[in-house]
């Protein structure tokens, strides 16, 4: 990451620049998707919040004093924004709905549905470096710039959650037979 | 044994399952979405000492020409003579350059010696160039402690000015969004504690006097319950009473507002259901007749609302404003309660006269 060239678009945005704004916007937007989505398991409602998580950041940033952590303070306003959204719609994540089992019944059977109680049932954490990873893909050094944390932190913490993951599928009757691969 | 999550079919499941089509990421379609946050944000263009990228491209051009040099000299020349000067002439905390943006916490104290304390997440403006006393409001909670006998005193904010001749007051700025209903609330609470100040935008303008709250949000007229001629003095007891009772969280004070005789008697089955007179449907009310149907007293159905009601820790109440009915027996106050910008909620209380009172119906 450019932290320099980071920090001075923080701080460009923070003296009214827009365009700087708007850089941060392309950097974090997608990220910020993944990351709600990790929450609040519904892509619509992961879209919206993230719209809303700019608006805030945007009349917020002046406040921010560590401009180097803009991006685990983006993630912070994610997770506060999600959360609330959560607690708004008063719903389970949809990964474990009715409605969202149904339609992956629909379309995949028990082993995505199964695949996504593994994921869902993992502690916050844990389950927001999953969905970085592989909801758009991103490299661990990317994830590591959005959350704040060290390379060593995401590598342990992914490799534990995956550990999890298999464990829970293994026990449920999934395995690399599945997928032709093992 | 393969360590597990080094599986590549684990790869290949978690990509089939969570990976999704890469989100559209349209800035111009968001800056179209949200006016008023790019409004505040470039609002603070060309008003901060910092320098954007565009700036710093142009900087090493300009300062090639001998012409500007010599200028950008005699400007730095001038500007030490005015530093030194009112260096000698004021204290550390009052040398303030033109057009400071100063943030909380901290009690800042302007050139006049009047202080402004600012609350963590607070902002003002100050802008000692004009000659006037006074500065802008950003952002936040502040707390103002005008000095007496100088002159007007302005604070200008985006939702009104409110003009003060010695005295004390706080300004509470809002700019959230509801957690229940996902309205954009912007506001401006004012508060005062000693003296007056007069509160005025484009739509109207309200005199605040000592211990009186006013609410003005953006582009309506301020509004003061105090002075609102529509609503009863009783009415208004009612009210304060109310919010009072929520910002201190005192249950118990909260429960004053409600007609428990009248309450009694319904579970007792000894008046019917009015929905002028119960909040709640028929339903509520019935409920409330086979959970509470063994109440020994209004007294002791009293002191069980004030266990049930959910009223436990201090909160922050906004009044926006209240509406009387056509007959003027009924009365709904559009409340926000909870702290900005995350935990604000829509409150709607209602009041209804009857037994030669107003008492609390809903909310």
């Amino acid at each position: 990451m450019d932290l320099n060239s980071e920090t001075q678009l923080v701080e460009a945005a923070q003296n009214g620049h827009l365009e700087s704004f708007g850089a941060l916007y392309e950097r974090y937007h997608s990220p910020m998707v993944a990351l709600s989505y990790s929450m609040l398991a519904d892509r619509d409602l992961a879209e919206d919040a993230a719209q809303e998580v700019f608006a805030i950041a945007c009349r917020d940033i002046e406040s921010l004093k560590s401009k180097e952590r803009f991006a685990a303070w983006l993630a912070g306003i994610c997770r506060n924004v999600s959360r609330q959204m959560l607690r708004a719609n008063r719903n389970k994540p949809a990964a474990l709905s009715d409605k969202h089992a149904a339609q992956s019944e629909k379309d995949c059977g028990d082993r995505r549905d199964t695949i996504r109680r593994a994921v869902w049932n993992l502690r916050e954490a844990e389950r927001e470096l999953i969905v970085l990873r592989y909801f758009d893909g991103f490299s661990q050094a990317r994830i590591s710039e959005v959350l704040g944390l060290s390379p060593q932190v995401v590598n342990g913490r992914l490799v534990r959650a995956k550990r999890k993951i298999a464990k829970y599928l293994k026990r449920n009757g999934f395995t690399g037979d599945d997928y032709g691969t093992s | 044994m393969e360590r597990p999550e080094n599986n590549k079919w684990l790869d290949e499941a978690l990509t089939e399952t969570i990976g999704s089509e890469k989100p559209r990421t349209d800035f111009e379609q968001w800056k179209k979405q949200h006016p008023d946050a790019v409004k505040m944000l470039t609002s603070r263009a060309g008003k901060e000492a910092s320098v954007s990228p565009a700036r710093l491209k142009t900087r090493r051009t300009i300062m090639t020409s001998t012409i500007t040099k010599l200028a950008a000299a005699a400007v730095i020349a001038i500007a030490a003579i005015a530093g030194i000067y009112q260096f000698n002439n004021t204290d550390k905390n009052s040398t303030i350059p033109t057009d400071t943006l100063v943030a909380g916490p901290q009690t800042f104290k302007l050139a006049d010696g009047s202080e402004v304390t600012l609350a963590k997440g607070a902002q003002i403006r100050v802008n000692n160039a004009a000659g006037t006393r006074g500065f802008e409001h950003i952002a936040g909670v502040i707390d103002v402690s005008v000095v007496k006998g100088l002159g007007e005193f302005i604070v200008t904010t985006p939702y009104g000015n409110v003009k003060a001749l010695g005295t004390e007051f706080t300004l509470d700025m809002v700019d959230g969004i509801t957690a229940d209903t996902k309205e954009h609330i912007q506001l401006l609470a004012v508060e005062v504690t000693e003296g007056s100040v007069e509160v005025s935008n484009t739509k109207g303008a309200s005199i605040l006097k000592e211990q009186q709250k006013l609410v003005v949000e953006k582009d309506q007229a301020p509004y003061n319950v105090s002075q609102d001629g529509n609503v009863p003095a009783r009415l208004k007891e009612r009210m304060t009473a109310l919010v009072d009772a929520m910002e201190a969280g005192d249950a118990k004070a909260y429960t004053v507002n409600y007609n428990f005789n009248y309450l009694y008697k319904l579970i007792k089955g000894e008046v019917e259901y009015d929905s002028n007179l119960f909040g709640g449907t028929e339903e509520d009310a019935k409920r409330l007749q086979q959970n509470l149907g063994n109440i020994e007293s209004a007294k002791a159905l009293g002191e069980a609302f004030v266990q049930a009601v959910n009223i436990k820790e201090p909160t922050k109440v906004y009044l926006r404003d209240i509406e009387i009915s056509e007959d003027g027996k009924h009365a709904k106050a559009r409340l926000l309660t909870g702290k900005a910008p995350i935990s604000m909620k829509g409150s709607f209380p209602q009041w209804h006269y009857f037994d030669n009172d107003w008492w609390q119906v809903d909310d």
